[in-house]
């Protein structure tokens, strides 16, 4: 059933993800074991990551150890020993090749108990966290609009994103909003605004808030 | 003096669950596997339906919860799960992590969403666990929300009388012209209950629980012992607990909660 936004009495649910980083090269790394030893890891507990990046640009996923070892600029998850390789240019480790190098994953929150592309969000949006979306154009239109999208308001009473704040990177990475009806399944859930994180606001015991910006701020 | 003391004819008394061990800060949690996404850390959130669920079917899968220290059990729940009519289930105890003939080692019944085992006689042992074989689960794999390992506060008699109450949350508002226009939230509900007769001892006990659990932790009551699968809510206080004096030593009480969602 798909997303009827004019539907009678919608018990509308809010799905947000935001892609958080981890900065990888400031660890202590391991070498792997011969004949892998380009290959150096940490432990990864956030899972496989989404992505990995050094230097800002994208290194390429590998399936296995052998074919992380084959290339530079490569990595590779061990989901059994929750694992991170990485293979950086020159093959040494990540600490003193000192590549900017940072992993990624996706957190994901919601107003309500839902799963939605087989994953679990965490129910921890306040009723009135999501802003409204306002779109602007300028006395000289030129084919484009201006997103408005306000702050987002996380709750913290139970202290759970202390660490996370403190551990990952917040600041200026993808966020995804959706908004369906609960319990109809992924088909239902529509993409209402797809932007980046700007600055964290505030981060008290009740509360973080976080701001928005539009996604083309950031695209060069 | 006889004091006139008003309660539900069932046999059964009221219980509290309420210091829950399974939550413990110390306590530590492993289960027989973790899907992506749900780990065992999840059991010990207060919200029930943010779960943790095993990687498949395993002969048996298993949550184990090792207390650090022996302590005090009386009853094992596991709460939200998915084990189907036909899964083999254990609620076992032991002071090692051997399970081969632990000293608890008990059959419980089952109920759809909900296990509710009082064990025979206090047990006092460090270890517990909870296994269930279910090879044709239609998940394909096993979760659970909630689990509680303790002991129960019980009143010397049941409730005087219960109201219970159903919430809608929905917002309204309306037009000028007076028509209805709301949001749709899901329902849920809610109990009142009211005690006659509480005596120092038990006014002691329940400031000591409200003290632990206050409008901030969720726990769980059984309305009668004797039907623990079918009158057993996993709830949290939306009112402070006022005992108004009958006489010197005898206090009304009322108990206001709601489910938690």
């Amino acid at each position: 059933m798909a997303f009827d936004p004019n539907g009678y009495n919608p018990d509308l649910v809010y799905l947000l993800d935001i892609e958080i980083a981890r900065r990888l090269d400031t660890l202590a790394w391991t070498q792997a074991a011969a004949p892998n030893t380009a290959c150096w890891y940490v432990s990864h507990p956030e899972g496989e990551p989404s992505k990995v990046e050094g230097d800002g640009a994208a290194y390429t996923q590998n399936s296995s150890l052998a074919s992380c070892q084959a290339g530079t600029r490569r990595w590779f998850y061990d989901a059994t020993l929750e694992r991170l390789y990485v293979h950086i240019t020159g093959g040494g480790s990540p600490a003193e090749g000192s590549p900017y190098l940072a992993s990624y994953h996706w957190v994901r929150l919601s107003t309500d108990y839902e799963t939605y592309d087989g994953h679990p969000y965490r129910p921890c949006l306040a009723r009135d966290a999501i802003p409204s979306v306002s779109s602007q154009m300028g006395l000289f239109h030129e084919g484009g609009c201006s997103l408005s999208f306000g702050s987002i308001k996380i709750l913290n009473g139970d202290g759970y994103f202390d660490t996370l704040f403190d551990a990952y990177i917040w600041e200026a990475k993808e966020a995804i909003l959706r908004i369906g009806e609960k319990g109809k399944g992924d088909a239902n859930y529509a993409v209402r605004w797809y932007g980046w994180t700007g600055d964290i606001e505030e981060w008290t015991d009740d509360l973080v808030t976080i701001s928005t910006e539009d996604l083309r701020t950031n695209i060069s | 003096m006889t004091i006139p003391v008003l309660w539900h004819p069932s046999a059964g008394r009221f219980r509290i669950l309420w210091d829950n061990r399974a939550d413990a800060a110390t306590t530590i949690p492993t289960a027989s596997s973790e899907a992506a996404d749900y780990p065992i850390e999840n059991i010990q959130n207060i919200w029930p339906e943010y779960k943790h669920r095993t990687d498949g079917l395993a002969v048996p899968d298993w949550w184990k919860f090792d207390l650090v220290t022996a302590q005090d059990v009386d009853y094992v729940l596991l709460w939200k799960h998915n084990i189907s009519a036909g899964g083999t289930n254990l609620i076992q105890g032991n002071a090692a992590d051997a399970w081969g003939a632990p000293t608890v080692n008990d059959t419980p019944t089952w109920a759809a969403d909900r296990l509710v085992h009082q064990l025979a006689a206090t047990a006092h042992l460090r270890r517990w666990r909870i296994a269930s074989t279910d090879a044709a689960n239609p998940d394909g794999y096993l979760e659970a929300g909630r689990v509680f390992i303790g002991t129960y506060f019980e009143f010397r008699y049941s409730y005087a009388r219960k109201t219970p109450i159903l919430y809608d949350p929905s917002e309204i508002q309306y037009t000028q012209g007076g028509q209805l226009i709301s949001t749709r939230r899901t329902q849920f509900r809610g109990m009142r209950y009211e005690f006659s007769a509480v005596d120092a001892a038990e006014f002691a006990t329940l400031a000591e629980i409200y003290e632990a659990v206050g409008m901030n932790t969720p726990y769980w009551i059984i309305e009668d012992s004797d039907s623990p699968l079918t009158t057993s809510y996993y709830v949290q206080n939306i009112s402070e607990w006022r005992f108004p004096e009958i006489i010197h030593g005898y206090n009304e009480f009322m108990l206001e909660v709601e489910t938690v969602r």
